[in-house]
């Protein structure tokens, strides 16, 4: 059964590895208005990034991370991903994890569209022959036509975010993870991205999204994380966590 | 308990197989891209490895007073050689700090960016292999199927330099004051080993040939292409040098692969 199970899920950053010790203490009390706790013994210092999160998603959930700057859910999503090993506790996720976050890497600003797809697509992990089998989906989907016979140095921004987005929404996965939902291009392709978007969501069985965008949240999630200084302050229906959140605010 | 450590070092090798054909792709890219709107293209490299080779045969070769006939095939294949073992290393110091927002991104396990980049200077070097046989029309020497020894040789210092890019790499990310150092170490490994100079030249200080590892990955790789025949010796202490890197840059690997993430 496809699942994302979180135990007691902690994310440390090594700091100031090899800064003198003053600054590091300068630093340290800078770090700790904004973002995660930050512990320190006498040899290391560290950015507690998230700490003690525990959380279980079901099939069909469509978890919403928010918080402030720096509240962990970026870090959230990378540790699902498998980039952030956990300093403590642990992670299962049952079923093929497709990270939708800075899809714009590792492209080859030289290289034709066509290369560019069959670059990323290896980066992704996709062989030749898979890569080859999406290549015409992905290009009509991008709708740049002739454009993919051209370098993408030659791209303007719009297009060149067409590419990515067309490429990395070809892959099918069970467990979907976006920091910030994909924005891309002029009117016309942004309705049939977030068409795109909205199905592979909803076809995939779990969804984690961050966002600071409460309508959208509750437009995409059914459940939804408050996250603060690396903790989990709540977690629950979209709507309770969202108002528990407001109310918070407000008493601030 | 030691086997399970062995266990989950061998595990982070399985990537470098099974997911062989992502970076020997990548490789291949990399090269088509930066060759790309040349008209040589990939043969730049081999041309200005001919240039290298011409001027070394006619100018230096009559100031060093060496016969030619001799010393040309043995310093460009040597070269030629060396020029991948010291372009993989010296790269290998920034092949991960230079992926920085890919490491953070993707899961892809790092072993395959120093995989990438390790090939793509097998490339470029088996470009500038192509001016042997050019030297060889020149100079001709005998050549026989001995020669495809040279191909043993070169899995070991494949492994070698691979090995070693991996463990440098590493350290680099963590420590960013090794790469000079590095990089100065690579200097005196081309001046303590045969690539210059003969090993007939020598006067003194034999052990240089016996002790310096890369002597003997030279010769692994070197003399079979020259028609000489490789002392056993060689062969044994080469396999051992790409076993040992091998393990040390395995549990190198191991234990810190998910602290880069970190440091980078």
């Amino acid at each position: 059964m496809k699942q994302v199970v979180v135990e007691n899920l902690s994310v440390a950053f090594p700091i100031s590895l090899s800064r003198p010790q003053s600054l590091r203490s300068e630093l340290t009390k800078k770090l700790s208005r904004i973002g995660g706790r930050v512990v320190s013994d006498d040899s290391h210092g560290a950015v507690l990034a998230l700490s003690d999160v525990s959380f279980t998603l079901k099939p069909g959930d469509r978890l919403g991370l928010i918080g402030p700057n720096g509240s962990g859910k970026t870090t959230l999503i990378r540790a699902l991903a498998g980039v952030y090993d956990p300093s403590a506790g642990r992670i299962r996720a049952d079923g093929v994890i497709v990270p939708m976050f800075d899809i714009g890497l590792g492209f080859d600003d030289e290289g034709t569209g066509y290369e560019n797809i069959y670059i990323r697509g290896l980066i992704m992990g996709l062989t030749k022959e898979q890569i080859s089998k999406r290549i015409d989906e992905i290009a009509e989907f991008s709708g740049l036509g002739e454009y993919l016979d051209m370098p993408i140095r030659t791209y303007s921004a719009g297009m060149s975010l067409r590419l990515m987005f067309a490429i990395a929404t070809s892959v099918q996965g069970d467990i979907i993870l976006m920091d910030e939902w994909l924005t891309v291009g002029d009117a016309e392709f942004r309705q049939k991205a977030n068409a795109r978007l909205r199905q592979l969501t909803e076809q995939s069985g779990i969804l984690v999204l961050a966002s600071h965008d409460t309508d959208l949240l509750r437009q995409t999630c059914n459940v939804a994380m408050y996250l603060a200084n690396g903790k989990m302050c709540h977690f629950g229906k979209v709507d309770d966590v969202l108002r528990q959140m407001n109310e918070k605010q407000d008493a601030n | 308990m030691p086997e399970s450590v062995v266990g989950r070092a061998l595990d982070d090798l399985t990537p470098v197989f099974s997911r062989f054909h992502t970076w020997r792709s990548l490789a291949a890219v990399d090269i088509r891209s930066k060759y790309r709107r040349t008209y040589l293209g990939p043969w730049w490299i081999t041309a200005s490895n001919g240039i290298f080779a011409f001027i070394i045969g006619t100018v230096s070769g009559r100031f060093l007073g060496s016969n030619m006939q001799e010393y040309l095939p043995f310093f460009i294949t040597g070269m030629t050689i060396w020029g991948f073992v010291s372009s993989a290393i010296i790269e290998s110091c920034t092949t991960l700090i230079q992926s920085g927002g890919l490491i953070r991104a993707t899961n892809m396990p790092l072993v395959i960016y120093i995989m990438r980049m390790v090939q793509r200077n097998f490339i470029i070097f088996l470009h500038n292999s192509a001016v042997i046989p050019i030297v060889w029309l020149v100079y001709p020497w005998h050549v026989g199927f001995y020669a495809l020894t040279a191909l043993i040789g070169f899995f070991f210092l494949y492994v070698c330099v691979s090995s070693i890019s991996l463990a440098v790499s590493i350290v680099c990310v963590r420590y960013r004051d090794v790469p000079p150092i590095v990089t100065a170490l690579v200097q005196v490994l081309f001046f303590i080993s045969p690539i210059i100079w003969q090993p007939s030249q020598l006067r003194g200080g034999h052990e240089v040939l016996l002790f310096n590892p890369i002597a003997h990955l030279l010769v692994i790789t070197r003399d079979p292409i020259l028609g000489k025949t490789v002392p056993l010796m060689s062969f044994g202490i080469s396999a051992l040098t790409a076993l040992l890197c091998a393990s040390v840059a395995l549990a190198i690997y191991s234990r810190y692969k998910k602290r880069v993430v970190f440091w980078v």
